[in-house]
């Protein structure tokens, strides 16, 4: 073969390689030490008028000044603590930071970033524009719900709904559809945007629910589910009876639950029977719960015994949500309980529950987006 | 007449050195240029993920209504001292939507007794008991018993961080109609302090059995995941901790019982099915480190592990080999396949006789010097190259250890590695398979039902 | 009892948000201290329990749940008002704060000035009576 010294001179490659190998490793290490403990020095001055900035209050005018005077070498660290902090507050404070980001012209640069080559630079202006919450910005954004990046599609769809301003309602839904071949935004993505358009998007919403894709169907239904738009029952009604698609029956049930009236017990409790699939039936259990109407007590009292025990459980749940008919009922059931009376146990638990939630005090913080 | 003998041999393992080395030498060559360059797209795959945490969208999937709900079933079996503070640090993670389930698997020692403690009001705890019949099973009971449309499957003494179930989920809400299972990074808990079952401090274990292992977690389990991940090939996800589909999940079957690699069976048995169907997947490694769990600090228990998973190596891939090389399982069949069968089975064997020619050649007094060198440079020197481009990359995306003295233990233990310690798990590992092939007839029966006939261990939704 | 004889302690892992509500309570005049987890919140506490707790719900070591649950299972400690701090919105969560005893429970994103108007509601309620269920 070759000779002795020509390997060990590969042996000796092979050592040199690994020691710059853990010199590199200790060099990147040592980098990142010293990249980090600059960034703090830099942003050390400010960050104390940052938390004046954020925590409001009649003062902040000395600290926005300093700020906006910070000169442009420090502004790139001072600027990523703003940009944290405005993820993390909302009210005054979160339009106090967002004026110091526009004095500093970063809105401007976001959005001529929106235009960047680059897909990263696209996404991180979008996520920027939808932190800061300026309305104005939501035209400028819908265009992207069709970037040939996902992962800008992605961005731009929850920014858009962080500016919650329902004329993009219509574009979201597109935005289901294939986009240049490749799947649209996630369902879920695209409620939950349109879950903070509120009523503005219901005509967007019941349209959607008669598509052909299956997709908007189910979008549309999980933003009547979580949104209680009361103007969709009746296509709800329509849904339930017709629709092909389980997900988008199961959304459409719980929906109904939010919406519906006194008539609807019936609807819904049809699909409670047991030659429904499962997911459907505890949809229709809970359903009956937020429906919270007496009627329902019967059936759910006779499903308090379901062999399925998630269903018993939403059942007993579902009574108590009906209010005292159905507290009554769980309290008949839960006397008989032993060990050979499943409904007993279920009742006896759900009941156990509904003690432990009738708290103190009542929660006062509304359950709503910035 | 021994002489003659010993003049013999020394001539026939003077000729079979000369014959192997290339084929030996080329091996290594090749295993650990293939590891480089997993790590390298590992890499640069982790360098990206890490620059887009912060539009990710992570902290409005936490605050969001719609974000999918995830099943965590927590098989246990004698687990009475450590559950509790387990199950309640699985309650209190970061995440909107969730449910704890925890399968006893029929333990002796009074865990399902101590559960009662590990309430939480807010989270959702399920306990199933049944009668002891393995892991397998009791993640079956846990599938069927949840409800979301995620589940994770996550062992009894894997320490999770808050946000893991939302880094290990995020793919499925980005990409819901094609994510199947997704797994998470495990990396070496020992010695870090654990308070509540949470990690809160990483540092290099004080065993050196165990500061080997961290190191071998990064070169050979952690970043190469992540290279195949992004190659569209990753067909395995550690037990430790993924996250599947439900849906999908029934629809395969759940857990193969009986299988040693369970987890390895059910990842394969997914791209097989759904490639079988022609269907479009995904399947993905999330390259950041959120899971801990002890690595063995006895030799018993190190050599007992090795064994037993390169055991469930080989069955797994004996029982997929219909895989192998088929334009039909894509990159799966036609690379990552074979390159388990070539790098990672076989890999202990070669290492051996490449070992064993070195010995005898050395004994006999007629070691060819080219081959020692040689073998040493690409077996171990070059191996050591590929630890250290592994921490490399570790330290640009997540370092998680602070300390420079973790990292000189580091760099001391990727030399440490190479002194024993590579030698011994080839062995054990080597050991395994033998196991395995000697009592391969009495499995043989279900090993072919799983080959073919795809149709076994069904459970109902 | 004057502003600045009140003590809050804060407990959340998040920098950012640690420095905010110290900030911003200790601006209004309040005594604040302020600790990275929950085992060394449920430490701080049982050394001197303060008059009111702002707890980040989950944090490494002990949750902000358990600290609550802790607090209120003791004599000594029951008194101590507790704000709950989270981002996880959903109604079992805020069932569950309060069926714990917690006096109040804010959502992140929040807004500083609502946190500091809640705090002051909480203290100017009576302590707490000695059955929290």
């Amino acid at each position: 073969m070759t000779s002795p010294s020509l390997l060990v001179a590969a042996d000796l490659g092979i050592g040199l390689t690994c020691a710059a190998l853990a010199l590199l490793v200790a060099v990147i290490k040592l980098t990142r030490a010293v990249a980090a403990s600059s960034r703090q020095a830099r942003v050390a001055p400010y960050r104390v008028p940052v938390l004046s900035v954020a925590a409001g209050g009649d003062e902040d005018d000395a600290a926005s000044a300093t700020l906006r005077e910070v000169p442009d070498r420090d502004w790139g660290a001072v600027r990523d603590v703003v940009v944290a902090m405005l993820g993390k507050v909302r009210g005054d404070s979160a339009r106090t930071l967002v004026r110091l980001l526009d004095a500093r012209g970063e809105f401007e640069r976001a959005r001529s970033a929106l235009r960047s080559r680059r897909a990263i630079r696209r996404a991180r202006a979008a996520y920027l524009l939808g932190l800061a919450g300026q309305q104005r910005d939501a035209g400028l954004l819908l265009p992207l719900l069709g970037d040939r990046s996902a992962e800008v599609r992605l961005v731009a769809a929850r920014s858009l709904g962080a500016l919650g301003d329902p004329a993009a309602a219509p574009a979201m839904f597109g935005a289901l559809g294939l986009v240049r071949g490749q799947p649209g935004i996630p369902i879920a993505v695209a409620a939950e945007a349109l879950l903070n358009f509120g009523t503005g998007a219901v005509q967007a919403v019941i349209e959607a629910m008669g598509s052909a894709d299956v997709t908007l169907r189910a979008a549309a239904t999980m933003v009547a589910a979580e949104g209680a738009l009361s103007a969709t029952a009746p296509r709800l009604r329509q849904l339930l009876a017709d629709e092909p698609d389980l997900d988008v029956r199961i959304s459409a049930a719980l929906a109904l639950g939010r919406v519906g009236g006194a008539d609807d017990v019936a609807r819904l409790a049809a699909l409670t029977g047991a030659a429904q699939p499962t997911a459907l039936r505890r949809a229709a259990a809970l359903a009956l719960g937020e429906l919270g109407h007496p009627d329902a007590v019967p059936i759910l009292s006779r499903l308090l015994s379901d062999p399925d025990i998630r269903l018993a459980q939403h059942s007993g749940d579902a009574l108590v949500r009906v209010g005292p008919p159905g507290v009554r009922a769980l309290t008949e059931a839960a006397s008989g309980s032993g060990p050979g009376n499943p409904a007993g146990r279920v009742a006896a638990g759900s009941l156990a529950i509904a003690r432990l939630r009738k708290a103190p005090l009542v929660p006062t913080e509304p359950v709503s987006s910035r | 007449m021994t002489r003659w003998l010993l003049g013999d041999l020394r001539h026939a393992v003077a000729a079979l050195t000369y014959a192997l080395q290339i084929p030996i030498i080329g091996y290594f060559l090749l295993i650990n240029s293939s590891y480089l360059m997993l790590i390298l797209v590992a890499g640069s795959g982790s360098l990206r993920h890490a620059r887009r945490l912060e539009h990710s969208g992570r902290r409005e999937a936490l605050g969001g209504r719609l974000t999918p709900g995830v099943s965590v079933i927590m098989p246990a079996y004698n687990e009475a001292a450590t559950i509790v503070p387990a199950v309640q640090a699985m309650l209190s993670l970061r995440y909107p939507r969730y449910e704890v389930i925890v399968v006893d698997d029929g333990s002796s020692d009074g865990t399902v007794a101590r559960l009662t403690e590990a309430r939480d009001g807010r989270t959702r705890l399920v306990v199933v008991a049944k009668e002891n019949s393995g892991k397998a099973e009791a993640v079956n009971t846990g599938i069927n018993a949840s409800a979301e449309a995620l589940v994770a499957v996550v062992d009894a003494d894997s320490l999770l961080d808050p946000d893991a179930l939302l880094v290990v989920s995020k793919p499925f809400a980005d990409d819901p109609v094609l994510m199947v299972a997704t797994g998470g990074m495990v990396r070496v808990a020992n010695d870090c302090p654990v308070i509540a079952g949470r990690v809160t401090d990483v540092r290099m274990p004080s065993s050196w059995l165990a500061r080997i292992q961290v190191v071998e977690y990064l070169r050979a389990f952690l970043l190469s995941r992540e290279g195949w991940s992004r190659m569209g090939g990753l067909i395995l996800i550690s037990g430790a901790f993924g996250v599947f589909r439900r849906d999908v999940l029934v629809e395969v079957g759940g857990l193969l019982h009986g299988s040693l690699g369970e987890d390895f069976e059910l990842v394969m048995r997914l791209h097989k099915r759904l490639r079988d169907q022609g269907r479009d997947y995904r399947v993905e490694f999330v390259a950041e480190p959120v899971c801990w769990t002890e690595v063995p600090t006895s030799v018993k228990v190190l050599h007992r592990q090795r064994k037993r998973w390169h055991r469930g190596l080989w069955e797994t891939l004996w029982a997929y080999r219909g895989v192998l090389g088929r334009p039909r399982y894509g990159i799966v069949g036609l690379v990552a396949v074979p390159w388990y069968w070539l790098f990672e089975l076989l890999a202990p064997v070669l290492e051996l006789a490449g070992l064993v020619l070195l010995g005898l050649g050395t004994a006999l007094g007629v070691v060819n010097l080219a081959f020692f060198w040689l073998f040493m440079a690409v077996a171990y020197g070059f191996g050591i190259v590929v630890t250290l481009s592994a921490m490399a990359v570790e330290e640009l995306s997540f370092p998680k250890y602070r300390r420079w003295r973790d990292l000189g233990v580091a760099l001391l233990a990727c030399l440490a590695e190479n002194l024993g310690y590579r030698q011994a798990t080839a062995w054990w590992r080597a050991e395994g398979w033998w196991a395995s092939l000697r009592g391969r007839a009495q499995v043989w029966g279900t090993m072919t039902r799983t080959g073919f006939a795809d149709g076994d261990g069904t459970r109902n939704g | 009892m004057t502003a600045e004889q009140t003590r809050i302690l804060v407990a959340d892992d998040d920098r950012d948000i640690r420095d905010l509500v110290t900030f911003k309570l200790g601006q209004a005049g309040f005594n604040v201290q302020a600790v990275d987890d929950g085992t060394a919140a449920l430490a701080a506490i049982e050394e001197d329990p303060p008059d009111l707790a702002v707890l980040d719900v989950i944090m490494p070591g002990l949750s902000g749940i358990d600290v609550l649950r802790k607090i209120r299972d003791s004599e000594r400690m029951r008194g101590v008002r507790v704000i709950l701090l989270t981002a996880r919105s959903r109604d079992a969560d805020v069932d569950a704060g309060f069926a714990t005893g917690a006096d109040d429970y804010i959502i992140k994103p929040f807004s500083p000035r609502e946190l500091l108007h809640r705090v002051n509601t909480a203290l100017a309620r009576p302590r707490r009576p000695s059955d929290h269920q």
